[in-house]
Parts: structure tokens; sequence; C-alpha cells
């Protein structure tokens, strides 16, 4: 078990522990009926939930002191983290190709001049009215 | 003039978020591109106030504040208008055959990886774009994340245990 450091990232230590854990199942393998497993974690059920959580969430600090006394949740966690890497590459991250890109910054400046005409036109007559009254101030 | 280039390397810059977005509702890079240039031309419609702001803002925080706005506002139409579509273009879309686990989904519980997953935005964010609460959109989180694995064809029996466990 990894003694941790003050700073160092919960992540930081499961990478560490789980270099020197020759127990740990491939994903994808069938898992262990948790309920013939010899020792199952209740705090296991949390785990889930805790890999779409940021790192400093409380229930993070928890789990974090946790992990410390139990492999369970360990080994859970860590097949929990691949799933979670698998589910990030499922998600199509698509790029528009060059010309589409092109067509659509033609089309946002289109807009923008529209929108800058629009100003103009509704400052215009302003302008007019300040510099009408001006003379008469002057 | 000044500001109106900020606006418009803002749009340009986040093209790729946007276009991600609405070709993970979509999965046509055609229509998705449209979906964007739409939730932009709503945009001027509806919010053109937010427009006028930043081009008549000076103060930098009060600029990224109202880009935040303008990011936030694109994106929910994105999901608005790319949700109607999808209705319509239904059988005429072919599903990105790299992702068919993804879009085997509903189109909320894409949006909502998508945005989880693939931008910075925070969960209270999200759920504005998404038109839900925070509660709900967590259960959806946990149910988009479930269906994913199962589409991948992964057995989420043991990781979802609800029953009485033996504790240590």
């Amino acid at each position: 078990m990894n003694i941790e450091k003050p700073g160092s990232s919960l992540k930081t230590v499961i990478t560490k522990d789980k270099k020197n854990n020759n127990k740990l199942e491939g994903l994808g393998q069938t898992d262990l009926d948790p309920l013939s497993c010899d020792k199952v974690c209740l705090h296991s059920r949390k785990l889930f939930s805790l890999i779409s959580c940021d790192d400093d969430t409380s229930a993070f600090e928890f789990m974090k002191r946790h992990f410390q006394e139990c492999g369970y949740c360990q080994n859970q966690y860590y097949k929990l983290l691949a799933l979670k890497t698998e589910i990030i590459s499922s998600i199509p991250d698509a790029l528009p190709d060059q010309t589409m890109q092109d067509s659509y910054a033609m089309e946002v400046s289109e807009m923008l001049a529209k929108i800058e005409n629009r100003r103009n036109f509704s400052e215009k007559p302003k302008m007019f009215l300040d510099r009408f009254l001006s003379l008469f101030n002057n | 003039m000044l500001y109106m280039k900020i606006l418009e390397s803002f749009l340009l810059d986040n093209n790729k978020i946007f276009f991600g977005f609405a070709y993970s509702l979509l999965s046509d890079d055609l229509q998705a591109q449209q979906v964007v240039i739409d939730a932009i031309y709503v945009l001027n419609l509806k919010r053109a106030e937010l427009i006028e702001d930043l081009l008549t803002t000076p103060e930098k925080f009060k600029q990224v504040d109202i880009l935040a706005q303008i990011n936030k506002f694109i994106l929910t139409q994105i999901f608005t208008i790319g949700q109607k579509r999808i209705i319509h273009l239904k059988n005429s879309i072919a599903l990105d055959g790299g992702f068919l686990a993804f879009y085997n989904m509903a189109t909320a519980k894409r949006a909502l990886l998508f945005l989880k997953y693939k931008t910075q935005l925070a969960f209270s964010e999200i759920a504005e774009i998404l038109g839900m609460n925070e509660f709900e959109l967590m259960g959806l989180l946990s149910c988009a994340q479930k269906n994913l694995i199962e589409n991948l064809g992964y057995d989420t029996k043991h990781l979802f245990t609800t029953g009485e466990l033996i504790t240590l």
C-alpha cells in the first residue's frame, strides 16, 4: 500500500498501486460475482458515481482514505477508471473539414456585418441629432 | 470594430465544440454545421442585447462573462434545434459506424455525455443547457454511462449492485 504524500493526487497513488497490482482483472473479463467473493465492501457501491466526480469532492476524500485499507474497492476503482476511459473514447469528437470551416467563417462574417450595419443605422440618426443640438448650444 | 473581432474569433474558435456537440446529436457533418449556424442566427434574433452588451463593454472580465453566456445560449440552441431536426431526419441519417454504441442511446444522454466529457462545462451549466435540474442530471448521467457500457458489450450487473452486500 502506498503511503500518501501531501499534495499527491489519488490518481497518482492509484497509478503507482496499479503497476504493482498483479491481481487486477483485465477489462472485458467476466467480473466475479460480488456475493461469491470472500470480501466485498459496501463502499464499492459508491464507486460508479465517484468516477464522475471531481477529485476534490468530500466523497472522494473519504474514498481516498478508504482505499488505503480496502483492496476490493481499489481494484473495483481501477476497473471503473478503465471503463471511464472506454466511455470517453466512445464519444465522437468530430471536427469540421476545411470546406465546412470556410463556409462557417463566411456565414459568421456575413452575420456580423449585418449586426454592424444595424448598429450603424441606429446610431446615425442619434449622431445627427447630437450635431444639430450642439449648434444651438454653441 | 475591435469588439466585433472578439465576437468573430470567439465564434470561430468555438466552432470545434459547437460542431462536435451538434455532431454528437445528429451524426451527420453537414446537418451538424447547419444546426450550429442556425443556433448563431437564433442568438442574433433572440439575444441581440447580449451581442450589444459585448460590443459596448470595454471591461475584460465582463466580456468573458458575456461570452460564457453566449456560449451557453448557443449550446442550448444546438440541443433544442438538434432534437427537433433528428425527429425529421431520423430515417435519412446514416449513423456513424465507429460510434454505434453511442448513437444507439437517446439524444439527451448523448448530449450529456458529450458535454460532460468533451467540454470544460460545469455540471450546473450542463443542467441549464439540457433544461434539467442537477439531481435529474446526475441520474441521467449514471443511466447514460450504464447504457453506453452495455452497448459496448460489457456486463454491468455487478457495477450497479443495489442489493445488500457484506461489509468488511
